[in-house]
């Protein structure tokens, strides 16, 4: 039955916040189909009230524990809120995903608070777009702070938590040195930092770092209406959790009322503009490579051609394939 | 000991400022808002609009007290400056012995009382200057100093029984220490008329400065064993300087190097107690060494502030009974991160006003940075003219007429009396926290500093803390036509040269009979390590020789870092 109702006709119960119809949506955007595409349009353009927030950190970090006490705080305050929770496929975490539900049970029950895993699997490339149409499906169904939670892991993952108006970058104390430097990439992206597991007395050496590593770059940088707090937290006794929701805050106002928060939005509709391009050209190139590639696959198989220069026919005849 | 103000005229004053806030300030609020809401200090010590005799009516007179008296609030002697000004200790230390010593003559022909040594990376860190680490660095930020002959050119033709001599040396600064007994011996010097010191402050190194060697237990027992060796052997000589200057340079407030370096104090007491020695007997040669940072008015009280907690907590923690031990004297050294590499010349005017709160402070001497140090080492000019400072300070302002001329002032009485409260604060929560080192192996105090250092970036950084020159009245097209002091590139070959020089006359059998001594000494915690050392680089031990055979018995100790 599901399968008859047309994207297009899902926008009005989006709208009225029926939770059926959300999920319903953001599956029809992750399955990428044709048939979603004018419904997605139409919710692009309805959206951009919400305050998009991407936390992002290495796997261990405390991500999914802080997102979940984050929603609660800003639940006490009245704010509903959604959260696209983005899940590395298997090498890291295969059981992450009903681990974060398990994690934020208590929010699992409340109508204020939608959740959405996205797996990556499979979706290499789509996976961004999917996002963050999800994203904008839960602005247009009235979720005021939307969560992108994504591992720090990944070209993607660090650009979908840049796509939003606040990034958020977690560290925590005792994660070794290996995968410290891999988070190396996301130190610089962070509006706010947040380093969990503050109950930990190691964590103080972490925060130690981590500000003295900011402060090289502070050294050169120009005079800007934001300056980036560390914020430590701890699950355990609550700690920080405030001082994190004044910080989202007050970053929301520079994001929205100020003119790098104006340019940070014009980075972003560059990336989702590229990256919804990028979609479409890998799309089609697997239809036409399917129509054109198998006699130049013989050749290379028979070692009758070389790869680089039967590639750059390929694309010569894609090319004329498309042109009409 | 009566209180400043009588109950009666209090509430009179009480109610006149009350009406004042009511009337006057209220009118001109109504005109013009002040700049902010609420000022503070540099420390973040929130401070009111003005202070009136109310404000430290609660103050007992007694701890206001008399220059030269307990507890020692208005300076450590009774006539202060009348009698004798400051020591100008101008630092200064590059390339060999022979280079520094050029320098040092210079200074002095040029009216500076004391002196003070810069030593290279290696020397502080224990490498000698052949040592694969060394490559690069020798002789570039102080002096290279490996051997007693490298001792010998630094202070040669100085007169030692007249001109104390400071050194800053912290991890190796026994070996340094002993090679000074060394040289005084062989110039056939009384011990006792040696005056100087050497930094030795350990404990400030694994919270700031990151200049160590090996663990903090060995370590501290080192310093130790300075104390307790000067304590014996040379009278007027301070075995150590407990360092706040560099807790604030790596960007801690002046209340949290107010109350640290205190912490480190404590400490270094707590652990020559422990030999048997009595309290008196080496706390009269306890020194310390302090930043004159820019907020004027807090370091005022912040001098005055440590002088009075170190003279409660050496009477009532420690229960010494000679007021000299009671009695704080400091170095001081005004605020190299103060200074700016655009417009480099206003950092005399910078250095002039630090100078002169570390004087109205009472400080014993002092170093004036040198106007090109946001640059490179200072040159010989950027020295003189520092060094002028000073001398304007001294003989031209008058200031050093009447002692502790801020004694009484409402705000600076307040503020030292503020000082006072949190800096127990502070000492009462490392103790609650289970202690100094402790703490420093958990991070605690890098943790506060860091924070302070960062919060301070992010003002800087916004434009809510000025510093002209940099986000402030900022010159957009500049000529930075400064001369630095230049680093010779022969200077490792001359000085290598006399290192293998030294090793190639020596008698290596007897070096390494006293090596062996060194480390039976050094297992043994209750024996001192000073004699031994003394022999060894008498008899030409390197310093190298002798923090590597240390290394292998008490290891290293190593931060690891997060990032």
């Amino acid at each position: 039955m599901s399968r008859r109702i047309p994207s297009v006709a899902l926008i009005e119960r989006v709208q009225a916040g029926q939770p059926a119809a959300i999920g319903r949506l953001i599956s029809r955007a992750e399955a990428g189909t044709a048939e979603a595409r004018e419904a997605l349009a139409r919710i692009y353009q309805m959206a951009g009230r919400a305050h998009v927030i991407g936390i992002t950190g290495v796997p261990g970090s405390g991500k999914s524990t802080l997102v979940g006490k984050l929603a609660e705080k800003l639940r006490k305050k009245g704010t509903k809120v959604g959260i696209v929770a983005i899940d590395p496929s298997s090498p890291y975490s295969g059981g992450a995903i009903l681990g974060d539900r398990i994690r934020m049970t208590e929010l699992a029950t409340d109508p204020g608070v939608y959740i959405r895993s996205m797996a990556t699997r499979g979706a290499t490339g789509g996976m961004a777009r999917a996002a963050l149409d999800a994203v904008d499906i839960l602005d247009v169904a009235g979720y005021q702070t939307i969560i992108i939670e994504t591992v720090g892991v990944g070209q993607d993952e660090v650009e979908i938590a840049r796509a939003s108006h606040t990034t958020v970058v977690v560290s925590a104390p005792g994660l070794g040195d290996e995968i410290q430097a891999i988070k190396a990439g996301i130190i610089e992206i962070a509006d706010i930092h947040v380093v969990s597991k503050c109950d930990r007395s190691d964590a103080n050496r972490t925060i130690i770092d981590l500000k003295q590593m900011l402060m090289l770059g502070l050294r050169d940088a120009p005079k800007s209406e934001w300056s980036i707090p560390v914020v430590g937290t701890s699950a355990i006794s609550g700690e920080g959790l405030d001082d994190l929701v004044t910080a989202i805050g007050r970053h929301r106002s520079v994001a929205f009322d100020t003119e790098s928060g104006r340019r940070r939005r014009i980075d972003i509709a560059r990336f989702r503009l590229r990256k919804t391009a990028e979609n479409l050209l890998l799309e089609r190139f697997a239809q036409d490579i399917d129509a054109c590639a198998a006699p130049l696959v013989e050749q290379l198989a028979g070692r009758t051609g070389d790869p680089y220069s039967l590639a750059e026919e390929l694309l010569k005849l894609i090319a004329r394939e498309e042109t009409p | 000991m009566s209180e400043m103000l009588d109950p009666k005229s209090r509430g009179q004053l009480e109610s006149e400022v009350a009406s004042w806030e009511a009337n006057e300030v209220a009118a001109f609020l109504k005109k013009q808002a002040e700049r902010k809401s609420q000022f503070f200090t540099v420390s973040d010590i929130p401070v009111k609009r003005t202070y009136t005799a109310a404000d430290i009516a609660d103050t007992p007179l007694e701890d206001i007290g008399l220059p030269g008296r307990y507890p020692f609030t208005r300076g450590p002697y009774p006539t202060m400056y009348r009698s004798r000004t400051w020591t100008m200790r101008q630092i200064a230390g590059f390339g060999t012995g022979e280079d520094t010593n050029r320098r040092f003559q210079y200074l002095i022909a040029q009216g500076q009382t004391g002196l003070s040594t810069d030593f290279d990376m290696p020397t502080l860190m224990g490498y000698d200057s052949d040592h694969p680490m060394s490559e690069g660095e020798v002789g570039r930020e102080g002096v290279a100093v490996d051997t007693l002959a490298d001792m010998e050119a630094l202070y040669d033709g100085i007169d030692l029984e007249n001109i104390s001599v400071s050194m800053t040396i912290n991890p190796t600064a026994w070996i340094l220490l002993a090679m000074y007994v060394a040289m005084a011996r062989k110039r056939g010097l009384d011990l006792d008329k040696l005056s100087g010191t050497i930094q030795a402050d350990i404990l400030k190194e694994y919270m700031a400065q990151k200049e160590f060697c090996f663990p903090i237990a060995p370590s501290v027992r080192l310093v130790r064993d300075c104390i307790t060796f000067c304590a014996e052997n040379m009278k007027r000589y301070n075995p150590i300087n407990i360092s706040g200057y560099h807790i604030s340079e790596a960007g801690a407030s002046p209340l949290q190097e107010a109350a640290f370096t205190l912490a480190n104090a404590i400490v270094y007491v707590e652990e020559v107690l422990k030999t048997g020695m009595d309290v008196d007997a080496f706390a009269p040669r306890l020194a310390f060494f302090f930043v004159s940072q820019g907020d004027f008015f807090e370091e005022v009280a912040k001098f005055r502030a440590v002088r009075r907690c170190y003279a409660k907590i050496m009477k009532e923690r420690f229960g010494a009974e000679n007021p000299e031990s009671m009695r704080l004297r400091f170095h001081c050294q005004t605020a190299a991160a103060t200074l700016t590499k655009p417009q480099y010349q206003i950092n005399v005017v910078r250095t002039a006003i630090q100078a002169l709160s570390a004087v109205l402070g009472g400080c014993q001497s002092l170093h004036t940075n040198g106007y090109d140090e946001a640059f490179a080492i200072p040159t010989e000019d950027a020295m003189r003219m520092a060094l002028r400072t000073q001398q304007i300070i001294a003989e031209e302002t008058n200031v050093t007429n009447v002692v502790d001329p801020l004694g009484g002032s409402y705000y600076v009485e307040s503020l030292t009396n503020e000082y006072e409260k949190r800096v127990f604060e502070i000492l009462g929560e490392v103790d609650a926290r289970g202690g100094t080192i402790k703490l420093i192996e958990e991070g605690w105090f890098q943790k506060h500093i860091a924070d302070f250092a960062y919060a301070t970036a992010l003002r800087k950084q916004s434009g809510e803390k000025p510093v002209i020159g940099v986000n402030s009245f900022v010159m957009q097209e500049e000529e930075q036509g400064i001369e630095v002091h230049p680093y010779d590139p022969e200077t490792a070959e001359r000085q290598i040269a006399r290192t293998r020089r030294v090793r190639a006359e020596r008698d290596n059998a007897k070096i390494a009979a006293l090596l062996d001594r060194l480390e039976a000494v050094a297992r043994d915690e209750t024996k001192n390590i000073m004699p031994v050392t003394i022999e060894l680089v008498a008899s030409g031990a390197t310093m190298g020789d002798i923090v590597e055979r240390l290394k292998k018995l008490w290891g290293t100790y190593r931060e690891v870092p997060v990032f």
